[in-house]
């Protein structure tokens, strides 16, 4: 059995009387495609805030390889090997595609200003790997052709994969995609799960959030069920698929049950 | 005919000078997200390093805006310790009220150290050129390649170098940036101490183009910067630009039709024009700024 790479120990936020996520428990396992559902207001996205240092924990803990990050700031996250995507897409919406994806890459490459200023081998290098590395990451998310294209220019589907190739230029371990199928027509929602496929095989973990049962429900290895801040449920999607509780949650209480 | 040519030129070379402080203010704008008010006294700090390296160290004009430059360099750096560092978790108007206080405090104590009465300016360039019945001065067309090369060396550092493509990603979505890594903390020093340096360059000029510096001018240039700013878009760096030269041409034409009272007052009046006509400026992007 794999190692487990992200965990979470009684996470909680709390906005003053509202439990936004309640002593969530949350084991993710390396290599593997965790599901993280729920309905709205469950506090998924709050807990990708609380994984990424964009918000206070209130309580809880958060291990990175088995390293307490509680409470990083947001501009570790990327060093220690962790990125993300916004469920609200948050591109650099004046920038190529290109140039967003290169943002990312600020994490791999050492020249400072100096080096800049001067162009030396060391610059030169680095920029050249860059512009390599980041045409090649558009071609694997298939974005290549819009290279030299304004990220604003680009279509709600098409921000998404660069959104997410994007978050890859950081090389994480660990990729946290909320919602990237959200607004998608069908076939752009079937690319979407391929591209997250290939991903995984090339044995990067990733955790999504996710409102598309069937999508969530094909994908993932575990799925946790969030509902009012609270972790109701976790196992396989066949096991999800069944508990009570998760029905429940989405269908509300049978009279009498 | 030529009297109107002659407006022109003098416009153009004045709203050289607001160009360049107006992307300045683009520039920190577009870094921090919010309007500051320390603007107008970088200018005046600035003005007065050059003014006292032209007269006390007796040095070059290029050594007063390089003495300007770095002086609101050095204040800027200043400014963003007292002003934004200390107060990382207010809400985001904490920044717009430390730095009224700021401006307040450079204000007055420049009054006191620096006195209050205006300070003569000599010289710079003195000579002239005449083009069919139009005077062209030494000066305004020194000051037009100043504020070109400038402008190209900005968009070259922001083109060509990681630190300017961060820059544009902070300006544009900073929590996305912090979380691909980027240092938002040393980006906002740098992009703010930029800002300011050229705003420095831009009092020096104005102090030499108009041959005096005194502690309150301040005031109205922070105006005349704002008002290039929001022609052209608040956050875009060209738009500064060409709002800042079309501020410097809509000022003389004024002038010419009223009287050189009026000047001050042109300003508010495209400030005004343009935020009832159109909010966003000539080249600025809507829905994308956060004032």
């Amino acid at each position: 059995m794999s190692d487990v790479i992200l965990e979470t120990r009684a996470l909680s936020k709390h906005f003053g009387g509202l439990k936004a996520v309640d002593s969530v428990d949350m084991s993710v396992r390396e290599g593997t495609i965790h599901g993280i559902i729920g309905p709205n207001g469950a506090g998924k996205t709050t807990f990708f805030n609380l994984l990424t240092g964009l918000i206070e924990v209130t309580r809880g803990a958060v291990l990175f390889g088995g390293r307490d990050i509680t409470g990083i700031p947001p501009e570790r996250v990327a060093g220690i090997g962790m990125s993300r995507t916004f469920q609200n897409i948050k591109l650099f919406r004046f920038m190529t595609v290109l140039d967003n994806v290169k943002v990312g890459f600020h994490t791999r490459t050492k020249t400072g200003l100096l080096g800049a200023v001067v162009r030396n081998a060391a610059f030169r290098a680095d920029e050249t790997f860059v512009a390599e590395q980041g045409l090649e990451l558009l071609d694997f998310v298939g974005l290549r052709k819009q290279a030299y294209n304004l990220a604003a220019n680009l279509s709600y589907g098409t921000q998404r994969r660069l959104e997410i190739a994007r978050a890859l230029a950081t090389d994480p371990k660990v990729l946290l995609l909320d919602e990237p199928a959200a607004g998608m027509n069908p076939s752009e929602k079937s690319e979407v799960m391929e591209l997250i496929r290939k991903i995984s095989s090339l044995g990067r973990t990733i955790v999504v959030i996710e409102h598309d049962m069937k999508l969530i429900m094909n994908l993932c290895d575990v799925i946790t069920v969030l509902n009012q801040g609270l972790k109701i449920c976790e196992g396989t999607p066949a096991e999800v698929r069944n508990d009570p509780d998760v029905i429940s949650a989405y269908l509300g209480h049978a009279r009498g049950a | 005919m030529n009297y109107y040519l002659q407006t022109l030129v003098d416009g153009i070379a004045q709203g050289s000078i607001y160009a360049l402080m107006a992307i300045g203010f683009a520039m920190i704008m577009g870094i921090l997200g919010l309007v500051t008010f320390t603007h107008g006294e970088v200018i005046m700090i600035g003005a007065f390093a050059g003014f006292y390296a032209l007269t006390f160290l007796k040095t070059g004009i290029f050594v007063a805006l390089v003495a300007g430059f770095a002086a609101a360099w050095i204040l800027g750096l200043v400014i963003e310790l007292i002003c934004y560092r200390r107060w990382p978790k207010g809400p985001d108007e904490t920044w717009l009220i430390t730095t009224i206080g700021v401006s307040t405090v450079l204000k007055s104590g420049a009054q006191i150290v620096l006195g209050t009465e205006q300070q003569l300016v000599p010289d710079v360039y003195t000579g002239f050129w005449t083009l069919g019945g139009v005077r062209i001065l030494h000066i305004q067309v020194f000051m037009l390649v100043v504020l070109f090369i400038l402008s190209a060396g900005l968009w070259l550092f922001l083109k060509k170098t990681r630190t300017g493509l961060e820059l544009k990603a902070v300006s544009m979505d900073k929590t996305a940036a912090a979380l691909l890594g980027v240092d938002v903390r040393r980006i906002l020093v740098i992009g703010n101490a930029i800002g300011c340096a050229l705003c420095g360059v831009s009092g020096v000029l104005l102090g030499v183009y108009y041959n005096s510096v005194h502690a309150v001018m301040g005031g109205s240039a922070g105006l005349k910067s704002f008002a290039s700013a929001v022609l052209g878009g608040l956050t875009s760096i060209p738009g500064a630009a060409i709002g800042g030269i079309l501020l410097g041409i809509f000022e003389n034409v004024g002038v010419l039709f009223f009287s050189s009272g009026w000047r001050d007052v042109i300003a508010f009046l495209i400030l005004i024009a343009v935020l009832l006509v159109r909010p966003s400026g000539l080249l600025g992007r809507k829905g994308a700024e956060k004032v």
